[in-house]
């Protein structure tokens, strides 16, 4: 039985990093409520793990690192409007929808990293510079 | 023919010769203590303490900022008697787990916990709020994750790394 992470359905806020890796049997992580990460956010080494789905998470105080998840089809952060550091997404051979959006980062975020993605990664990056 | 089984010292640019392996010598090592609270480095004076002292404690911090070298046996107890004197907040000597705490809000988790078993994580179930951080790791299965569902905050770190199926 595959093993999701989308019970925590009233969770909205964690107040440093998120850091979920090395689950060999997880399939999707959803958190639907979750708002807000006063840290990074680092999803890595999932080799199950096919979906990630944040639908309400509106701001990352340090960087999004989504590394190493050899299953993973689907990242979905449509409602990002803060990012403190920089997006990568490294050694995810089968990713191929990326909606994410980020409304306003500093200079230092502007940096998009894709590699060893594998198949074309249609990415929906709009990034408005803060001043 | 060389053989190319075994390992190779480091070569000579010289002569050509292989040499042989040698171990650096040993070095005492330093014992580092550091508070379980984050500190700024501006409230770590003493880091910069000579290595021969047998630890260094900044009263006016109140806190152990540095143990700079080995401390063992009576030194050991006495530092430990040292700092349960003084109430500073170390790993050493706080031992008092996370502490549920009822609310108008709900039940608060007041410090970090680190989940290995099925039995700690329905420990958590109706807990809205976690004063530190979260660490899950182990085997569940899928229902086992639903006494997280009434957590709203997580004050700390969350972490799920080597999750298993049931």
């Amino acid at each position: 039985m595959p093993l999701t992470l989308d019970q925590a359905t009233a969770l909205e806020h964690v107040g440093d990093t998120v850091y979920i890796g090395f689950n060999d049997d997880l399939e999707r992580i959803s958190f639907p409520k979750l708002k807000s990460i006063g840290g990074a956010l680092i999803i890595e080494h999932n080799g199950a793990l096919k979906e990630i789905l944040l639908p309400a998470l509106e701001r990352i105080t340090k960087y999004l690192h989504i590394h190493d998840n050899a299953g993973l089809v689907v990242v979905e952060l449509p409602k990002l409007r803060e990012l403190g550091g920089e997006v990568s997404l490294v050694g995810n051979p089968n990713l191929n929808i990326v909606k994410l959006s980020v409304a306003s980062a500093p200079a230092k975020a502007t940096k998009l990293e894709v590699k060893d993605c594998g198949q074309p990664v249609y990415v929906s990056l709009h990034i408005k510079t803060a001043t | 023919m060389s053989s190319t089984i075994g390992p190779k010292g480091p070569s000579d640019a010289a002569t050509g010769r292989v040499l042989q392996f040698r171990r650096p010598e040993p070095t005492t090592p330093a014992v580092q203590t550091s508070p379980t609270s984050p500190t700024s480095p501006s409230t770590a004076p003493s880091e910069a303490a000579p290595a021969s002292s047998a630890a260094v404690f900044d009263a006016v911090a109140g806190q152990a900022s540095s143990i700079a070298s080995r401390v063992e046996g009576a030194a050991l107890s006495q530092l430990v008697a040292r700092l349960r004197a003084t109430s500073v907040d170390s790993p050493q000597v706080k031992n008092a787990g996370p502490v549920v705490v009822s609310t108008a809000e709900g039940p608060v988790l007041s410090g970090s916990v680190a989940i290995d078993t099925r039995k700690a994580l329905h420990e958590l179930d109706g807990v809205v709020r976690i004063g530190g951080s979260l660490a899950v790791e182990g085997t569940y299965k899928n229902a086992d994750l639903l006494a997280l569902r009434d957590l709203k905050t997580i004050e700390g770190r969350l972490t799920f790394e080597g999750l298993r199926s049931h």
